[in-house]
This record gives structure tokens, sequence and C-alpha cells, in this order.
């Protein structure tokens, strides 16, 4: 069956700053032939340390970032980026959201607004006010948010509120894929924990395919299916949650798994 | 007049800042010992107060904020001390490394440069040795080519590595307290395991630990006794391995359940979240500031704010009305 999104060999470089006309160009590579795939409804993690493509290659597919070579496919047809017809037609299909729950919604609009805007600039055809309000309150009510917050700036919200409404605003035009750049990583532990198990509701419910982007391996874990290892712009290892986390092929994977400083007690020596 | 026992004192320090909407409690009724040698750490959530409570103990709290209580360092009182008073204890006496290196490194400034003046400065070294001294500081830390970095801007460095610096310069000093503030949330896990190395070998060296984490992983790592905020108070306050195996408080118990592990568990199933959010700043309700998030509560707790105390043959305190490991007691 052809995958939702199907990101093949795609390499990216930006130019290095100080490069000039007279001299040869100097570039950083972003990410070198890089190749990954989401089915439909599937959720795939992407992990790696700063620096390691992870969130170029969101960007790649969200169209903002050109690759210079390489091929983004979705159901199978190359997008075409600079197609802006076809483009819009995708952002109902593929949406995002970001690390920073606040600084990813207007300040001067209302959450029940910045729902409504996505609504009325992504939907195929103009929507009805009573259906728009429908729709509002029910996306609302998906992300755990009582109806009377509809009326709140983002400054009378919590991160953890403001992380929903960007989730719903995100959600409210069904998109078949949802990005996750770092999406819970700004929240507080038992925050965090709400929002993890929302995406999964989400996903589950809607057959929504996740692309989730995160340095934390734990949270990882308990949200995806598959695993892509990322080590400065290159895919080091693939594969699905339960080999990834208890028989990593890679030593790259492994250091990663071995860093990440656990929440138990291990006996230690009386020390002098 | 210095008690080798007690390093730092800290008894009913509350915080409280004067803002347009009104004064907002930050801290309330802390108390807390660190020991010569020991590592404590003071665990919460954002907004719980936990910040406020290192700076407070510094004097370095905003213009608008107030500290009341008591802090002591080997027997002299901090707060309200003056500003040369609190000079000679900062650095020498209790070192501080940052959450975010970029704050504590001057950016236009040569590392050599600003190590140098750091020693000059406090009066730890001559001109002539301050050089050789600033390089034996950056040895400690494990930097690599410890004359090339001195003559790098902190532009030029990675996170870790600016990190490490600013650890090199809080050890300058020779203090015999460091206080840590989230010294590992800003960096990447591989070198977020660097520092904690370099940390837990600094707490071997006998050096007393004061870290302020939201990350239990860094707490377990390093810990001898942890503190648990909430709201501006602390909730639990228990030896590492009691409070990680029988936590009392049910904030504790939720918040250990809520971290996502690596291993064990059921990956595929639900995280246990804890419902709600935390109360912001100055909009603590009456009773157990967790009550409304609490599956034990009850009108009591919504009621009446339980003291921190002691637990009949425990070694840890809790500030619950319904403590978890009562109940063990009473079955």
């Amino acid at each position: 069956m052809t995958p939702l999104l199907q990101v093949d060999c795609v390499s990216v470089r930006y130019a290095l700053r100080g490069s000039s006309w007279v001299a040869r160009k100097r570039y950083l590579e972003a990410l070198r032939e890089v190749s990954v795939e989401v089915p439909e409804g599937g959720r795939l993690g992407i992990v790696g340390e700063s620096g390691s493509g992870k969130s170029t290659l969101a960007r790649v597919v969200l169209g903002f970032v050109h690759a210079h070579a390489g091929r983004v496919l979705w159901r199978g047809r190359e997008i075409e980026f600079h197609d802006r017809l076809g483009m819009r037609a995708l952002r109902r299909e593929v949406q995002v959201v970001f690390q920073d729950p606040f600084g990813s919604l207007d300040p001067r609009m209302t959450a029940g607004e910045a729902i409504a805007e996505a609504l009325h600039a992504l939907a195929a055809g103009p929507v009805a006010p009573r259906e728009a309000g429908e729709r509002i309150a029910s996306s609302l009510e998906e992300v755990g948010l009582a109806s009377a917050l509809a009326d709140r700036y983002p400054h009378e919200l919590s991160g953890g509120q403001c992380q929903r409404v960007a989730i719903a605003r995100a959600t409210v035009v069904r998109p078949r894929l949802l990005i996750c750049d770092e999406a819970v990583s700004a929240l507080d532990v038992s925050v965090q924990a709400q929002v993890v198990n929302l995406l999964r509701d989400l996903s589950e419910r809607h057959r929504m395919a996740l692309l989730f982007i995160s340095h934390n391996l734990a949270v990882v874990r308990h949200l995806c299916d598959d695993i892509a290892v990322l080590c400065q712009g290159r895919l080091v290892e693939r594969g699905d949650r339960q080999r990834i986390f208890e028989a990593p092929h890679e030593d790259y994977t492994r250091a990663l798994l071995a860093a990440v400083p656990e929440p138990i007690v291990r006996k230690r020596g009386k020390r002098g | 007049m210095t008690d080798p026992a007690a390093l730092l004192q800290i008894e009913r320090l509350a915080v409280r800042f004067g803002t347009a909407r009104g004064p907002v409690q930050a801290v309330e009724d802390v108390s807390l010992e660190v020991l010569a040698g020991e590592c404590v750490a003071v665990v919460g959530e954002s907004g719980s107060g936990k910040t406020q409570l290192l700076l407070a103990c510094l004097g370095l709290l905003a213009q608008n904020g107030r500290a009341s209580g008591s802090v002591r360092f080997e027997g002299s009182e901090l707060l309200g001390a003056s500003e040369a008073a609190l000079n000679r204890v900062r650095g020498t006496g209790i070192g501080l490394l940052s959450q975010d290196p970029a704050s504590s490194l001057t950016p236009h400034l040569r590392i050599e440069t600003q190590l140098v003046e750091l020693l000059l400065d406090r009066g730890l070294a001559s001109t002539a040795e301050a050089r050789q001294l600033a390089i034996a500081g950056l040895r400690e830390v494990e930097i690599a080519e410890p004359e090339a970095r001195l003559r790098q801007y902190p532009h030029e460095l990675s996170g870790g590595m600016r990190q490490r610096v600013a650890l090199a310069m809080a050890l300058m000093g020779r203090p015999r307290l460091l206080l840590a503030d989230e010294p590992t949330t800003a960096l990447d896990v591989s070198v977020q395991a660097r520092i904690l190395e370099l940390l837990a070998r600094v707490r071997d060296r006998g050096l007393a630990l004061l870290i302020i984490t939201h990350d239990l992983g860094v707490v377990a790592g390093l810990a001898d006794r942890v503190a648990v905020m909430y709201a501006g108070r602390i909730v639990e306050h228990a030896p590492v391995e009691q409070l990680f195996a029988a936590p009392s408080h049910p904030y504790t118990a939720a918040l250990l359940a809520a971290v996502p592990r690596l291993h064990g568990g059921d990956a595929s199933g639900r995280l246990a979240g804890i419902e709600g959010d935390p109360p912001r700043p100055g909009e603590t309700p009456p009773g157990c500031a967790f009550a409304p998030r609490c599956k034990r509560a009850t009108t009591r707790c919504t009621q009446t704010r339980p003291e921190l105390r002691t637990l009949p043959g425990a070694s840890d305190a809790v500030a619950c009305h319904w403590p978890l490991s009562a109940e063990v007691e009473l079955a």
C-alpha cells in the first residue's frame, strides 16, 4: 500500500553566512539523503540531538525549506511545493504544532477566534456560521477544553491550555497528518503526560498520522510505533518501537538511550 | 561561629512580589537545610517557586521581590545582608550555576578575559598566576585544549562547552556550596549526561550541592535528599530512595507516575497525567493547593491547609491530610 507520506532521499543544505559570490560557497549539510515514510494513521517519531536535522525534516515536508535533492511524496505523488493551489489543498491535510505554546498563538485573538481563523482559511469551501460554531465547539471539547475558555486570550491560559488550543486549531479541519515539532517539550511533566495522551487519542480516533519530533526519547516511546534516529543530518537507524528501545543496532542509538537520566534510584556506595 | 553540620539553613522563608495586580506570594514557609558535603534537590514544576527560593538565598530577587524569614550560610544571616557582605559569600562561599550558560558568560569578552577578571576580582590569584589558574579550572571540568578555549568567545562554543565553562567559573572561587538552577535543562541528552557526571564528581569531592530541577531523572542520579515543591510550599521532604520507592504525598506519587519511562511499563498504554494545571502564583486556592487536582481530596483538604509534618516512625515529612504511606501503617 502506498504510504501517506514518503520522504525519499532528501538532502538539504544551508548556505553558510560569509560565503560571497567571489569565494566558493560553503554549505552546512542539514539533511543527507534521508528517507522515511509514514503510513495512513501511523505514528513516526524522529529523535536526535540539536543539529541532527529533525526540525529541518519537518520544514521540508511543510514546504518551508527547499530540498536540493530528493522528493517528498504525498499518497504516492510528488509534492509540487511551488504549486500554490495544490499547496493550499495540502494544508488541509498536513498541519503542524510547534514547541512554544504562547508563541504559536496570536496574542490578540481569543482561543475561539484562533480556531475559527484556521477553519475558515483551510476549509474546502465557505463554512456557514452555525456550522463553524459547532465545529469549533466540538474541536475544543475534543482537546479537553471547557467551552468557556473559547473567549480567553493566550495570556489568560496556562501553557498546557495554550498547547491544546494550538492542537485544536491544527486539527479542526481534520488533517491526515499532524507534524509535532517538540510539541510537548516545553510543558511540565504532569501536563506533558496529558497532552501526549491527547495526541494519541486524536490520532487513534481519526486515524490521523503523526510525525512526532522530539529530543525526549521516553515521550517518543510512549507515543510512536516507528522511530527514526537522526545524527548530524543522516538517518542512523529506523525501526519499530520495541526494536529501537530493546535492541538498538547502532552505537549512536545505544549512547543516546544510555544518556537519558532515568527516575530510578540506584544504590550508591558510601561517599567520604 | 560556623556549624560544620548545617552549611545552609533556610528557615520559614517567604518570598513575595509586589505587582500591579497586588502582592503575589511565590514562596511560603520553606525550611530546608544543606549539610556539608550533601546534595539536596528541590523539585517542582514551573511556578512552584523553586527558582525564587534559590535567588532569595543569594539576594538576587527582582526589584519588586521581598524575602522574609532567615537564610544562614555557615551561621551568618544572608537575608538583609549588605551587598558587600553578600559579595563576600557569592562566588567564594556559594557558587551559582544557572540554567542558561549564555546568561552567565559575557558575550563580547573572550573566555580568558572573563576567567582572569573573576580570579582577580575575587582576589583569588595574582596577575601572574591567573592565566595558569584559569587553565587549571577548565581542565578540572574536562575541557580539552583549555589554552585554545581561552582565546574563544562564548558564541564560538557549543552549549555543553559553555555550561562547562560556567561550571568552571562557579567552582573557581572554591565555594563550599554550589547552587545549580536547572543545570541541564537547556542541553541535549548526551551533553546533559556529561554535566551530570561532572556534578556527581564535584559532589563526591565533598562540595555540597543544592539543585533546583523539574527533572526527576536528574534527582535520582544525584541527590541524597529531595524537597518537592508545589505552589510555593514544600509538600514532601524525604531521602531520595524513600521518595522514589514510597512517596507519601499524592502529588509526588502522581508526578512520578506521569514521567514517561524508557524501560518497562506498558509503552503502548496511556501516560498517567495529572488532571488540570498547577495554580498560577497568586492564585493559590485555600486549603491544600493540590486539592483541586487530587483524587484523594476531601472537604477538609479544600478548607484546611495541611502543615508539613513528620509521620510517626518515618524519615520523611509530608504536608497532606491523607498521606499515602499512612495507609500502610493503618492496614
